[in-house]
């Protein structure tokens, strides 16, 4: 460490994305510190609501594939770490259309990586899961590789694992300011200066507000989760009940099976409504805009009661391409950055955080993230499906 | 008449009023705003304390045997579990105002418990951090409720004994006439011979004599990661209450698996009425929380992973309203019950289908009389 400096490497933004790159860092024995505006495992923002999908047979494109596999190693070994259960494999279902767009690409990344699967016509489908009312023509893919992680415990313990193996984590202590120059940067809080060689930003929505047009700017909308309960909670639990994706008619849903014995999350997978300042996320969720989930349940899955006993609101940012941004941040010194997982981020976060903490150490990184180089061309961003449209209401105050 | 009774608000209250007077075969007909079980009002946040050795008054008892009782009979024809008995803690000063309730609560009803010193608790349940003249008293008869179910399985078991449920549509007025009582919601009047007013946050509106000792505040519910997950779960980690100095907190055993419930027992803030839930909480409003479980329980890490907002309407001596609603003979109000109604919820549904009945209840609820306010 240089002489004057605070740290070898800073993390700003102990997320999702930051406490797996803190750990990542400390574990490799480098000086890591790390900021973070609220505490890790707060849910304020994209990490919350108790589960996330994991899943390898990715319909996002069969380029993932290599860092889902690389990214199930690293939840492992995190779980090592600490010494916790947080990543359940206990398959996931695709369901739709057998010939649609959906099934097409999640098949087309199992054949390019040869993954463990089954492909369950629609009478196998509804013999063995019975959870779900298949409409007419409706097939399943099972994912074998698929699950659940447990978000806030993973990024709270991440950054606790951190902290022991010497890093330090700033709390409550915003960062108002990243100066990057040719010999390291310079990070005000509102407590203090802080100087350190390398900066991450893993900012999740206040990326841009942090380091400008070097970020892209994000979508931000809001995510809302929705619990409803189960008439019979054995019929929901694991292995009986994988987590699941479904398009159809017109649907477009998640569901994850019960880790409280009682109710079932499932989820709309587009979001609610636009948020433009992050600060402000409102977590209440009118009544009105709970319309389209309670319609797919009450005709999806029979055996849920579609009125929810708990709402979450939740953030996350979209790219225009719907990929996200890792790697070197352009024309910044010293500055590395992860952001816009729009929408498909948390389960990738160990091994994200392992290519940022080579790319800040070594200058490189083994891991397939070429496709989510900051400096790459995006489309224009096409119109986006949202729920506050769809019922033509007016948008909320936040 | 569209039915014998309404009960206004199928809610914690509401719910079980409607199951028991169903039980009692009388046609009734529940009207909702949203659906039961919702989370947008009282009765949410997945687990309510049930205790019996009752800080509040030793009154309270006859209460809390009655609806324990009616928990295990709503759990056989529901099928569902909903009260689970581990044993609850509360954890304070020895010589405290709250401690000697407990006791004489125990030692009148011969309510099994057991007396811990700060020694015993140290080797008991180290998950509390003991400060200097605390005790741990272990009331047997405590645990975890399931509101958001209870509340479902109650308005579902009152479906099948024939009552029927108006969901969606706000009840705008309830209007006593000579005879009977008009209820309207939506756009369509009900005609009944008695209404039963269980409108939890929103019970001022209907009680307008009683607004000035009523007012609607909001809760807030903090659940904490559990550094060592079996140490919490409901076999090793009773539900506790715990009143130390300034500090009063209670705290549920993980249902999720990973988190624990820890929140103040002290409302967060006033609201004008039921509708002014304001679901947002600043960072810095959680720091005084934050900092008591850092001080308190070390196996908790002191970030909140769930932070939620919930409402309950509270009187001015914090008992709750249950009664003849002043001014009317045919209309009977149960509400305000100031943070500490679910767990007898199932008894005051009993009490709500006594009063339509019989005109008075068998359990003692003379101390929540309304007119004691007026």
């Amino acid at each position: 460490m240089a002489i004057g400096t605070d740290a070898e490497v800073a993390v700003v933004g102990v997320g999702t994305m930051g406490s797996m790159t803190c750990w990542q860092l400390a574990r490799r024995g480098v000086s890591v510190l790390g900021f973070e505006q609220f505490a890790p495992g707060h849910d304020r923002a994209g990490a919350g609501g108790e589960t996330r999908i994991f899943r390898t047979a990715y319909l996002e494109g069969a380029q993932y594939v290599p860092l889902l596999l690389a990214a199930q190693r690293q939840w492992r070994l995190l779980e090592a770490d600490c010494g916790r259960d947080l990543l359940t494999l206990g398959g996931g279902l695709m369901i739709g259309d057998p010939d649609g767009e959906f099934l097409r690409s999640v098949r087309a990344s199992i054949q390019a990586h040869d993954l463990p699967h089954e492909e369950l016509d629609a009478a196998q489908a509804a013999a063995r899961y019975p959870q779900h009312r298949l409409r007419p023509g409706e097939a399943m893919i099972l994912d074998r590789l698929a699950g659940f992680v447990r978000p806030e415990l993973a990024t709270a313990l991440a950054a606790l694992h951190c902290e022991q193996a010497g890093g330090r984590i700033v709390r409550r202590d915003p960062v108002l300011d990243i100066a990057p120059d040719a010999d390291g940067v310079r990070i005000r809080t509102a407590a203090r200066t802080w100087r350190v060689g390398q900066v991450i930003v893993t900012a999740g929505a206040w990326t841009r507000r942090l380091l400008g047009p070097a970020a892209p700017e994000l979508d931000l909308q809001r995510l809302v989760m929705t619990w409803f309960p189960a008439r019979d909670p054995g019929q929901f639990t694991v292995p009986r009940f994988p987590i699941f994706i479904r398009q159809t008619d017109g649907y477009d849903i998640s569901g994850w099976p019960s880790v409280d014995g009682a109710s079932v999350k499932v989820a709309v997978n587009y979001g609610y409504d636009r948020v433009s300042d992050p600060d402000r996320l409102d977590r209440g969720v009118p009544d009105r805009l709970l319309a389209p989930i309670r319609a797919a349940v009450a005709a999806l899955l029979p055996g849920l009661i579609p009125d929810p006993v708990r709402i979450g609101a939740y953030l996350d940012g979209y790219t225009a391409d719907h990929h996200a941004v890792v790697g070197r941040a352009p024309a910044l010194p010293n500055t590395l950055l992860a952001c816009g997982f729009s929408g498909h981020g948390f389960k990738l976060a160990p091994a994200i955080g392992l290519a940022l903490a080579e790319l800040a150490t070594d200058g490189r990184t083994e891991l397939p993230i070429g496709h989510l180089d900051p400096a790459r061309s995006q489309p224009a961003a096409p119109p986006r499906r949202m729920v506050a449209d769809e019922l033509a209401v007016p948008a909320t105050s936040h | 008449m569209d039915a014998q009774v309404a009960v206004i608000g199928v809610g914690s209250i509401g719910s079980m009023a409607l199951w028991r007077l169903a039980a009692q075969g009388v046609d009734a007909i529940g009207f909702e705003q949203f659906a039961p079980g919702h989370d947008q009002a009282a009765a949410g946040g997945e687990s309510r304390i049930f205790r019996s050795a009752y800080l509040e008054g030793p009154q309270y008892v006859p209460l809390l045997l009655r609806a324990r009782e009616l928990w295990r009979e709503l759990e056989r024809e529901s099928g569902q579990q909903l009260l689970t008995l581990n044993g609850g803690l509360m954890i304070g000063s020895a010589d405290s105002d709250s401690m000697r309730n407990v006791l004489v609560s125990a030692e009148r009803f011969d309510l099994p418990h057991e007396v811990l010193d700060a020694d015993e608790m140290g080797r008991r349940y180290p998950q509390h951090r003991m400060l200097p003249g605390e005790i741990g008293f272990l009331d047997e008869w405590a645990g975890v409720l399931r509101p958001e179910f209870a509340v479902l399985a109650a308005a579902r078991c009152a479906q099948a004994r024939g009552a029927r449920l108006v969901t969606g549509n706000r009840v705008s007025a309830v209007e006593p006439f000579d005879g009977g009582v008009r209820v309207r919601a939506g756009d369509r009047t009900y005609t009944v011979e008695q209404a039963v007013l269980t409108a939890g946050p929103w019970t001022a509106r209907f009680a307008p004599e009683l607004a000035g000792h009523v007012t609607p505040r909001k809760l807030v519910m903090t659940w904490y990661p559990a550094l060592d997950v079996p140490a919490y779960q409901p076999d090793r980690f009773p539900i506790f209450i715990r009143e130390s100095g300034a500090v009063h907190i209670f705290g549920i055993p993980t249902l999720d698996g990973g988190s624990v419930k820890v929140a103040p027992h002290a409302p967060y803030g006033d609201l004008a009425d039921g509708d002014d839930l304001d679901r947002n909480v600043a960072a810095g409003d959680l720091d005084a929380i934050n900092r008591t479980v850092a001080e308190l329980m070390p196996g908790l890490v002191p970030t909140p992973v769930r932070v939620a907002s919930y409402m309950d309407a509270y009187t001015t001596d914090n008992h709750a309203l249950v009664g003849q609603l002043p001014g009317t003979d045919n209309v009977w109000l149960l509400g305000a019950f100031s943070g500490h109604g679910f767990k007898m919820a199932t008894a005051f549904g009993q009490v709500a289908a006594e009063l339509v009945t019989e005109g008075k209840a068998s359990l003692p609820i003379d101390h929540l009389d309304p007119t004691r306010f007026l």
